[in-house]
């Protein structure tokens, strides 16, 4: 992957997945292994050198210190080779894992095109087929699955390769770790200096044009994609709802949404003791498929709590309130079970998830909104009413005649989905291009949660 | 106290023999070194990191060691010559 070569949001671009290399981690693998021999054998002449200077006899107490203490340095020599054996074993692995995660992310950009969609460099994915007014919304749901197919497979990779060298740096420490009786300070014989994993900022290039336009017209295209949740630094956090995905921390990060879960979270941990692992995973179940589309209903839990077994988790699902319910999670949670599980993967493991579970906010919790009323409110809360004219809207959102953005979904209002709490008057794409913070974060948030339903907006209203 | 048996050259010939396995400890095979932003590469490059110092540590050990020999063998030497030398002396 070059520097140039990574996506929006952090993900690989298209290119980059396709010439994602292992080559380093198997010659890596094979250098270790060849070093361990080595330095097993060299320590093995090199008391034999002391047992039998020069094939001489030499016997003593000087003779009996001088082996006592080559024959621990061995010892140390051999630890120190198992664990570079051992790096290499799991480089190799690695290996597998990351070349079996990039043949599903090929396999996902693959699909899409099979089906008629061109994906572009930034993984966007846009229709490739002339347009159908009466295919148009399975069309659109089809595109936003497959941008979320690529997507997820896209990070997977990223993540799986990111494991590989978190476990090879972990091995480097333990070798640093394993030390010859008396020696003291690390860092007086030339210590290991970890090597950062600092990656390049891809700068504007002089022949990067086209691929800049490319991107912002994937961005449009996104939109009839449903991949306007195309992965941008100032998205939410993947698991800290007060930070934005680059790590910063910003105003618009802090919706009353995230909030409410993280409390309902804080607050099922505080009654099991049990911690929550609050990433997000891609669960399917072999009972359950989209209604529209035929293939796997997805199902993103906002948290996972352990069983105590193996791999296995239940499914946490966080809401505001109990008049908050989704009849597509409600049936996908309600074929889980210990005997038909979901699974997902975490980490880069396969896990079942034997149980679904809805949490709530603790009693008397109050959003973040209405704690401060200096801050204009989001999420609404009160209804409708109160989501499109607060003070700090910018003046395009107060505008009645702002036009339907290019791409989406007709007027259909007997399919209009339910979502809970969240009245407004604005569509999910209007609330993304009003440049406001908070009203992007909750527009994408609508956005994910129709994606993880399978369910098209034909309202265009949320 | 054992015995002591020794012969100071055969030992001098061990601290040679040793000192070259430590000069071979600390010329491993340099690494292909990978330039790719991946971060396995960065794990790898890690690893080749600690290698390089346990290379170096193992070498300093063993030639530390081969120094010792040395220094016993020309000690063993002294000490025979000068018992020789005190003994001509008395007698």
């Amino acid at each position: 992957m070059s520097p140039a070569a990574v996506a929006s949001g952090g993900l690989p671009s298209r290119s980059a997945i396709e010439g994602w290399e292992t080559t380093h981690l198997s010659a890596g693998a094979s250098r270790w292994r060849q070093s361990a021999a080595e330095s097993e054998d060299l320590f093995a002449r090199h008391r034999q050198n002391i047992n039998a200077p020069g094939g001489t006899v030499w016997e003593g107490d000087a003779k009996d210190a001088a082996l006592d203490r080559v024959t621990a340095d061995l010892v140390v020599v051999r630890s120190q080779s198992d664990v570079l054996r051992e790096a290499a074993e799991s480089a190799e692995i690695g290996a597998t894992d990351i070349e079996a995660a990039q043949r599903d992310a090929l396999s996902a950009i693959t699909a899409a095109e099979v089906d008629g969609f061109r994906v572009r460099e930034d993984l966007s994915v846009a229709d490739a087929r002339p347009t159908d007014i009466s295919t148009l919304a399975a069309r659109q749901t089809a595109a936003v699955e497959h941008a979320e197919d690529i997507r997820w497979a896209a990070e997977r990779l990223m993540q799986t390769d990111a494991l590989v060298g978190e476990r090879l740096a972990a091995k480097a420490a333990d070798l640093e770790g394993i030390r010859f009786d008396g020696e003291v300070d690390p860092r007086d014989d030339g210590t290991v200096q970890l090597v950062d994993n600092e990656t390049e900022t891809p700068e504007p290039e002089a022949d990067a044009g086209p691929e800049e336009s490319d991107t912002e017209a994937g961005q449009q295209d996104a939109a009839e994609a449903g991949s306007d949740e195309a992965p941008n630094p100032k998205d939410p956090h993947a698991t800290d709802p007060n930070r934005s995905a680059d790590g910063t921390y910003g105003p618009g990060n802090s919706g009353d949404g995230k909030a409410a879960e993280k409390a309902a979270l804080d607050e099922r941990e505080r009654r099991t003791h049990v911690p929550i692992v609050r990433e997000q995973v891609r669960a399917t179940h072999p009972d359950v498929n989209n209604p529209e589309t035929g293939k796997p209903q997805q199902r993103y839990y906002d948290g996972l709590e352990p069983t105590g077994n193996p791999d296995e988790y239940i499914g946490i699902e966080a809401k505001t309130n109990e008049d908050a319910s989704r009849p597509n999670q409600e049936r996908f949670d309600d074929a889980v079970s210990a005997d038909r599980p979901a699974t997902a993967v975490l980490d880069g493991r396969e896990i079942k998830i034997v149980d679904a579970q809805t949490v709530y906010p603790p009693e008397g919790w109050v959003p973040p909104s209405a704690q401060n009323s200096d801050q204009p409110s989001t999420s609404g809360g009160g209804g409708a009413e109160s989501g499109a004219s607060g003070p700090a809207l910018p003046p395009s959102l107060t505008d009645p005649g702002l036009p339907q953005t290019e791409g989406s979904a007709p007027l259909s209002p007997a399919d209009t989905p339910r979502f809970p709490d969240w009245g407004t008057d604005l569509t999910p794409q209007e609330m993304i291009d009003s440049g406001d913070p908070a009203l992007i974060v909750l527009g994408q948030e609508i956005r994910r949660r129709m994606a993880e339903q399978g369910t098209v907006d034909p309202s265009g209203l949320a | 106290m054992a015995g002591v048996s020794v012969d100071s050259g055969g030992l001098q010939s061990g601290s040679v023999a040793s000192d070259e396995i430590g000069s071979a400890l600390a010329t491993e095979d340099a690494a292909a070194g990978s330039s790719r932003d991946q971060p396995s590469s960065a794990g790898v490059r890690t690893l080749d990191a600690a290698i390089t110092s346990i290379r170096r540590r193992q070498s300093s050990r063993v030639t530390g060691d081969a120094s010792d020999m040395a220094t016993a063998a020309a000690r063993y030497r002294d000490s025979d010559e000068q018992a020789a030398s005190d003994l001509s002396v008395t007698m």
